[in-house]
């Protein structure tokens, strides 16, 4: 008798505690999805909520609004699409560069949202402006061509990447994956 | 796609990717990915461990694999945390649980990479070597794994090695402990009693003891498992 109650016990309290722990995933997932992180996060929680308790605290990091694509955001988007396929080849050098690759992107997106804004201006109308008309077509080619170029210097850096991975160079590929993304950065800032 | 470039990752430079989720604020993406890459690679070292006996135990010991990586350190976590205050060295629990998510999808990764060794040597050992083997290559996969934990604690603080040491022991108890609760991955071939999960029997300390015994060829008797008991003086 005093054996069976011991498997009665030891049976209610694994199942209870097994209760418990699904209980708790599942509020720490219904306070995760109202938090609004992403579904991912939510559904780990309802396996693994223990490791994702500190997301609590914390409020989801605040997205920026996306930017209007301008004419040059498909050339941009397989430009940097090619490169970030090959830094994250295993074969490729073990380069950190998934912080300058953002960085790149968010300039040359940005860069291009404003290419995408003198277009829509240009279009509405010179009438009686021609002069300062002139000067913005004048400074839109400009702009156009320096961000054509950071995304003709991007496609070099891809075949930089396959000499780091021969010649073990990584010192320079980094660099140079700085420098353009501080280059890019300028693009926003000087006219 | 984005998995595999996280296991390249985690791989190359596990400490570097510990540092980039904590500067880049993306735990809340990086964590799932993770725990997808450790069940992924504990679901596989757990199928080649079940496929010792085939049939049922492969999906038995493949399920179960997971939970023996994962719910030692959601037991422990917390309690390191505490432990390495206390021997002042601030880590947060966030930073502690990425190194954590990071090293234990390290090891599954790499005791994936090891299955198919194991399951060329599951051909010519015996039962008591064939367990030894799978805790063996356990251990050799897991170092790496809190060595990223280890490393992933910031520098400096009071008494760090007791602390440090602390840590090991407690993560290296728990696991044992996970792991013969939630036994049996590795079943004899010619076992009809295929079970998810076998009663609780004595501790993970004496079992250890009498399979190396049994591994040595020093049997006593069969227990009500199956399993040999040992005939040494103790």
């Amino acid at each position: 008798m005093s054996g069976l109650l011991a498997v009665v016990t030891a049976q209610a309290l694994t199942g209870g505690l097994g209760v418990a722990y699904l209980a708790g995933g599942v509020v720490v997932a219904g306070l995760l999805e109202q938090a609004g992180r992403p579904r991912g996060t939510v559904l780990g929680a309802l396996v693994a909520w223990p490791l994702l308790l500190p997301l609590l605290g914390e409020a989801p990091s605040p997205t920026a609004p996306a930017l209007p694509p301008g004419p040059l955001r498909g050339r941009i988007d397989q430009v940097l699409g090619a490169l970030q396929d090959t830094l994250g080849d295993p074969a490729a050098s073990e380069v950190p560069w998934e912080a300058d690759l953002a960085g790149l992107r968010r300039a040359l997106e940005d860069a291009d949202s404003r290419l995408a804004l003198a277009d829509r201006l240009l279009a509405d109308g010179t009438d009686g402006a021609e002069e300062a008309a002139a000067q913005l077509r004048a400074a839109r080619a400009r702009r156009a061509d320096a961000v054509r170029a950071v995304l003709a210097e991007v496609q070099a850096l891809r075949l930089q990447v396959g000499m780091a991975a021969l010649a073990g160079d990584d010192d320079a590929l980094s660099s140079r994956l700085q420098e353009l993304s501080t280059r890019a950065a300028t693009l926003s800032e000087v006219a | 796609m984005i998995l595999i470039h996280r296991a390249a990752e985690l791989l190359r430079a596990p400490g570097a990717m510990v540092d980039r989720i904590e500067a880049d604020a993306s735990f809340a993406e990086e964590a799932p990915r993770l725990l997808a890459l450790l069940a992924l690679g504990a679901l596989t070292f757990g199928a080649v461990v079940g496929g010792y006996r085939g049939g049922l135990q492969v999906p038995f010991a493949a399920v179960k694999l997971p939970l023996l990586f994962l719910v030692p350190m959601m037991l422990v976590l917390p309690a390191l945390r505490g432990l390495w205050s206390l021997c002042e060295v601030d880590v947060s629990y966030q930073r502690l649980v990425t190194a954590g998510l990071v090293g234990g999808a390290r090891t599954a990764l790499l005791a994936a990479a090891a299955g198919p060794v194991l399951w060329l040597l599951f051909g010519v050992m015996d039962y008591h070597l064939a367990v030894l083997s799978f805790v063996g290559v356990l251990g050799l996969c897991g170092l790496p794994g809190l060595l990223v934990v280890a490393r992933a604690v910031p520098a400096g603080g009071r008494s760090r090695w007791v602390a440090l040491g602390g840590s090991l022991v407690l993560l290296g108890l728990a696991s044992m402990q996970t792991g013969w609760l939630l036994r049996p991955f590795l079943v004899r071939p010619q076992s009809t009693d295929v079970v998810l999960l076998r009663p609780v029997e004595e501790d993970v300390f004496s079992a250890v003891e009498t399979t190396a015994w049994s591994a040595l060829g020093v049997y006593d008797s069969e227990s009500d498992f199956g399993r040999p008991v040992y005939r040494g003086t103790r």
